[in-house]
Order: structure tokens, then C-alpha cells, then sequence
């Protein structure tokens, strides 16, 4: 009898377990359905937001935000998981990426250093993911030991095969330049 | 004279035939089983169109999609067609791998246009696909170069330049081109403007959604073939299907959706066929990095002068569409808000033929002045023709690439937010590392190994 409760009980868990999500992607697909209308397309909130934009990401605002690790760090950390960052900051995460690949040396490696050291702090292959892909823009060749230990910590296959895809980049070695 | 098997073995020795041209269109005739046949990757809403799904030029024999779903409708749909019952293709591998598929049409987004037109090449097919031809400058180099040494037929689905009346013009673009090569705009460069005023919309709709809710992906569809060469990111529905157009890792929003609708023409028209701008500027919002929002303006400039407008927030909607050097200009036959170009010439249907005006504002007889020139060079038009007879069509891998590669500069332009010179030669940004970074871009394995091997 003890055996057979035995024998049921680890079916039952095994069952739940198949069942469960399996990945953070799969229990934020779980977590709550999406309510009707809740995501807006991208054109209309650059509608609603459009002064918004326009006002901060001039190059006087990026400098603002370039000007110490502390104000990278402020505007880096509010990346969220599951496609959650803010619209205004994921637009002006993008805009400061770009304002330093015109800027000088000291500032693209301030924020690039930045980037490196906000992954160092996640796990969430999302977070992880967003700031890879601002890397894919910026950094440098010197960047690439350092961007690959701190993806290391996080085990998993996708983010690894996009952190390939980033250093083949960096290095230039894409399609059609060679 | 007829060819028999052993004299034309006896040449394609001789010359490597064998390889290139599809044995049926040597040794048959016009059975159904001796048609040349197609077969669609991706069955999604641009399938279902005539060039897809109804032509009749060629036989369609199967299909493949990563949604079994969309399998299950092409199916029906073809039957429905008249095709009877086609195969369902496992993946698009067994599909371009099958001896039996003479041609490949492309149905996918363009994140797999470049990848699988290679791959299709590789296999000896020839190859009808969608537009944009590809996500980047690179991957239209890339492809441009193989289709050209693999010796395949490649056409993109966009074929304003040789047939149909280009949106508000009321004419066949060639119409416009005599106009331009025979200095009926005077001897230096054109100015062109594309947009809403002009009949042409950019489709602003084709935007993704901020904010998108992670969501469990349907056990009938393959995300991470759908993905491909993209980079993975967690499914949600609105970044596949029907609404991928609206994310940077996919396509470019309405540039990508209708830029070589408007702009291959142009191109055409312009006799810039053999070469692209040195120069693109950008007005409009700095944008988000994954979901593409809409532009105000984005100026390209030719070396000689030309110059090219996409006008997105309609600034320019009462221009004409093209002033020439002397001061003519050309305007469309009607605009949709009635509000400019309205055109009627003396004697003519306002719906059949653009307007020009002479720089002192005199309205001319356009169609006296265009039936008075001489036609352009007579374009190769018919794809089947080219395949069978190994004649390159008017859209290939060249042109398209040019005119794709417009578009092109136009999203890296977006995503940078500002614009950039351009080397027209080296295909490179010019002293702009950052600009480069979006024209070349790699892709996720193993696709990017399948890309690039010979």
C-alpha cells in the first residue's frame, strides 16, 4: 500500500512537472492574458508621446545621461523583462547607443561599460537580451571577452547563439562585407 | 530542328548545361506534366495572390509553412484553385531539395528572403520572391552575387516597371521614363517626391506594439522556424503572421512593405538601374530599437545631382512629383483627397494619363508628347520565357538589389535617426562604422552557415 501511495504520488508530481512551465518565457505566457488593446501600436504611441520624444532625446538630454556612470546606470536599470520596458526608455536607451557611435571615445566607452555592467547584474535572459542587442550597435572588439562572461552566468541556448550572432558583428564578419 | 536527348547531351557537355536549364523545358512540350512547376514557401496572406497561388503559367505542385494551419489552408485553397491535391512540404529544405520543383516563390517575411533565396539556388531552382529581396544591404549583396554565379532566374514580386499604371500616374511607368531619357526635363538632375499627395502612402499601420504581452506560442506553429536567421526572441502574436512588418528583426514598416512597389519604378524611370545614392538624411522621431514607429521625411541624393523624397508626414503633398532641371514637371493624374493634381488633358480621360507643366506653369499635352518620343528598350517581361530560355528578367538580382537597396538605406536611416553618406561602389557607409552596422548585419545559426557556404 505504502508502495503503491508511493508510486502515485511521484506520477502526480511528474505529471505536474511536464505541465508547469518549463521557461521564464513560458511562465510570463502563463502569468496573465493580454487584455484587449493593452499593447499599443508603436505609431500610435509616438502619437500620444510625440513632444515627449522630441524633448528628451535631443543630444543636450543624452549628454545628461552620459554624464557619469551613475546617470548610465539610472537610465540602463530601467530595462524590464518580457518586452515591459517603457516605450520613452527603451527609446532613449536606443538614442543614447547611437548618440555615443557619434560622439568621442570616452563617452561610447562609458556607456558600453555601462551596458556590460548592468548584465553582470541579471539573470533574465530578457534583460539580458535588450542589452546585448544596444551592444550589437556600440561596442568594440576589446568589449567581447567581458560581454561573453558575463552572458556565461546565464545558461541559456538562445541567449548564447545571439551573443554569437553580436561578436560576429562587432568583428564585422557579416554577410556581403567579405 | 528539332533537339534530340543525344545532341543536346552531346552540347550540354560541352557547355555545362546540365545543371542550368531545366530538362523539360528542353526534351518536353505542353503537357501538364512537362509545364514547369513552382511550389510556395510560406502560405501566408500574400500567397493567396494571382502570382502565387493562381498563376497559371506554371504548375503549383506543393507548399510548405511553419503554422500547420496555414499548410491545411493552402492545401484547400490550391484544391479550390484548381490544382488539385499538392504536396505539404515537411520544411522549406524538402521543398527546394524536391527534383520536382522547378521554381521557388518566396512567400516569407524578408528576415528569410535572403537565406532561402541562396539556399533555393544552391539546390539549381529558380527563384520568383516577395519583397523587400532583402532585410539588409549585405544579404542583398550576398544574394545578388551567388544568383549571378549559380546562373538562376530571380524575380521579386513587384513588377510596376513593365506592366500596369503606376499608382496615381494613370500610365505604365515606361511612359514616364520616355519623357525623362529623351530630356523632355531638361539635361540635369530630377526631383522626386513620394507621398500621400502624390499617391503614394506609406502605411503607417505597419507598426509593432510596445508593451506586447509574451504568450504561449500555438503547439501547430514552428516559432523558431518561423524566427529563422532572426534573432529569438519569445513568441507573441503580433510579432508573426500578418503584423510582423511593424519590427526592425523582420522587415521596416511600410519602407519595407511598398518602397520597391514605388521605388523600383522610380528607379527605372530614372535610368538609375546600375547604381544608388551617395547620400540619405532623415526627419522624424528617434525610434524605437525593436518596433518601427513612422518618419517625417527621408532625402536620398545621387551623385549627379537627383533627388529623391519620401515624404512621410505629407509636408509635400501639394509638389509635383517630379521637377525636372528646366523647370517641367510631372504630376499625378489625381489625388486621393482630391485635393492636388488633379489632371484632365484636352481631349483625355483625367483617370488614363499624368500631367506635365512647362516652367512658365502652361499645361502640356502629355500624351501628344509622350505617343511623339520613341519608346525605351523593350524589357524582358515574361519570367516563364526566362526560365525556359535563360533570359534574365527585368526585375533580377541586380536591379532589385539597387532598388532594395533604397529601402534599405532608408531604415538605417530610421534606426539611426539621422542620415549618413553612402559609397554606391563599396556598397558601404562612407567613414560611418555605426551607419555600417546596420547595412551588414549577421544572422542567428545555423543559417547563417547555410548563407554562406557555396
Amino acid at each position: 500500500m505504502k508502495l503503491l501511495t508511493f508510486i502515485i504520488s511521484i506520477t502526480l508530481c511528474a505529471i505536474q512537472l511536464s505541465a508547469a512551465p518549463k521557461t521564464d518565457y513560458e511562465k510570463m505566457a502563463q502569468a496573465k492574458p493580454e487584455e484587449k488593446g493593452a499593447a499599443l501600436l508603436g505609431t500610435k504611441w509616438h502619437a500620444k508621446n510625440a513632444q515627449l520624444v522630441a524633448d528628451t532625446t535631443t543630444d543636450e538630454c543624452l549628454e545628461i545621461w552620459l554624464s557619469s556612470k551613475e546617470k548610465c546606470d539610472e537610465l540602463l536599470s530601467k530595462v524590464q523583462t518580457g518586452y515591459q520596458t517603457k516605450p520613452i526608455d527603451a527609446i532613449l536607451i536606443a538614442a543614447v547607443t547611437q548618440y555615443v557611435m557619434r560622439s568621442n571615445v570616452a563617452k561610447r566607452e562609458l556607456w558600453v561599460k555601462s551596458i556590460i555592467s548592468r548584465l553582470n547584474m541579471t539573470m533574465d535572459s530578457m534583460i539580458a537580451h535588450f542589452y546585448l542587442d544596444q551592444l550589437r550597435w556600440c561596442a568594440s572588439q576589446e568589449h567581447i571577452p567581458e560581454i561573453k562572461s558575463s552572458v556565461s552566468r546565464i545558461k541559456d541556448v538562445e541567449l548564447k547563439k545571439f551573443l554569437d550572432l553580436l561578436i560576429r558583428e562587432i568583428k564585422r564578419d557579416c554577410p556581403g562585407l567579405k | 530542328m528539332s533537339i534530340t536527348r543525344r545532341s543536346f547531351i552531346n552540347a550540354a557537355a560541352s557547355f555545362g548545361a546540365f545543371n542550368i536549364i531545366p530538362a523539360k523545358v528542353i526534351f518536353g512540350s505542353q503537357t501538364p506534366s512537362n509545364q514547369l512547376t513552382r511550389a510556395l514557401i510560406g502560405y501566408g496572406v500574400i500567397a493567396k495572390s494571382d502570382n502565387h497561388l493562381y498563376d497559371k503559367k506554371s504548375r503549383l505542385v506543393g507548399l510548405c509553412d511553419p503554422d500547420k494551419l496555414r499548410v491545411d489552408n493552402g492545401l484547400a485553397d490550391a484544391e479550390s484553385a484548381g490544382w488539385g491535391k499538392i504536396k505539404a512540404y515537411k520544411n522549406f529544405i524538402e521543398l527546394i531539395q524536391d527534383p520536382g520543383v522547378d521554381i521557388v516563390h518566396i512567400c516569407t517575411p524578408p528576415h528569410w528572403h535572403g537565406c532561402m533565396s541562396v539556399m533555393a539556388a544552391r539546390e539549381g531552382k529558380d527563384i520568383w520572391c516577395e519583397k523587400p529581396m532583402t532585410r539588409t544591404v549585405g544579404e542583398g549583396k550576398r544574394v545578388m552575387e551567388y544568383i549571378k554565379a549559380k546562373k538562376r532566374m530571380f524575380s521579386l514580386n513587384t513588377w510596376f516597371r513593365y506592366k500596369d499604371p503606376f499608382y496615381g500616374f494613370g500610365k505604365e511607368v515606361k511612359y514616364v521614363r520616355k519623357v525623362v531619357e529623351n530630356g523632355v526635363l531638361g539635361d540635369g538632375p530630377v526631383r522626386c517626391v513620394f507621398g500621400a499627395g502624390q499617391g503614394f502612402a506609406w502605411k503607417f499601420h505597419h507598426s509593432g506594439r510596445v508593451n506586447l504581452p509574451v504568450q504561449k506560442c500555438p503547439e501547430t506553429f514552428d516559432w523558431d522556424m518561423w524566427l529563422g536567421p532572426a534573432p529569438w526572441r519569445p513568441y507573441s502574436k503580433h510579432r508573426s503572421h500578418g503584423t510582423f512588418r511593424g519590427y526592425w528583426d523582420y522587415d521596416g514598416g511600410g519602407i519595407g512593405d511598398m518602397s520597391q512597389h514605388y521605388l523600383d519604378p522610380l528607379q527605372y524611370l530614372l535610368c538609375k538601374d546600375e547604381t544608388s545614392p551617395v547620400r540619405v538624411d532623415y526627419q522624424g522621431p528617434k525610434q524605437h530599437p525593436e518596433v518601427v514607429g513612422r518618419f517625417d521625411r527621408i532625402t536620398f541624393k545621387y551623385a549627379d545631382g537627383t533627388i529623391i523624397i519620401l515624404d512621410g508626414n505629407e509636408s509635400l503633398k501639394n509638389e509635383p512629383f517630379i521637377t525636372g532641371s528646366n523647370g517641367t514637371t510631372i504630376w499625378p493624374v489625381k489625388n486621393k483627397k482630391g485635393v492636388v493634381g488633379l489632371w484632365t488633358n484636352p481631349g483625355e480621360n483625367s483617370d488614363k494619363m499624368f500631367g506635365m507643366v512647362d516652367v512658365n506653369g502652361k499645361r502640356l499635352d502629355s500624351m501628344k508628347i509622350v505617343n511623339d518620343l520613341p519608346d525605351p528598350a523593350a524589357q524582358q517581361t515574361d519570367f516563364i520565357d526566362s526560365v525556359k530560355n535563360r533570359k534574365r528578367f527585368c526585375i533580377n538580382e541586380e536591379t532589385g538589389f539597387r532598388s532594395c537597396t533604397l529601402a534599405n538605406l532608408a531604415i538605417s536611416s530610421e534606426r539611426l535617426g539621422r542620415g549618413f553618406d553612402f559609397d554606391p561602389v563599396k556598397l558601404t557607409a562612407k567613414n560611418d562604422p555605426a551607419a555600417d552596422r546596420f547595412l551588414y548585419q549577421s544572422m542567428r545559426q545555423p543559417w547563417l552557415d547555410e548563407f554562406l557556404k557555396d
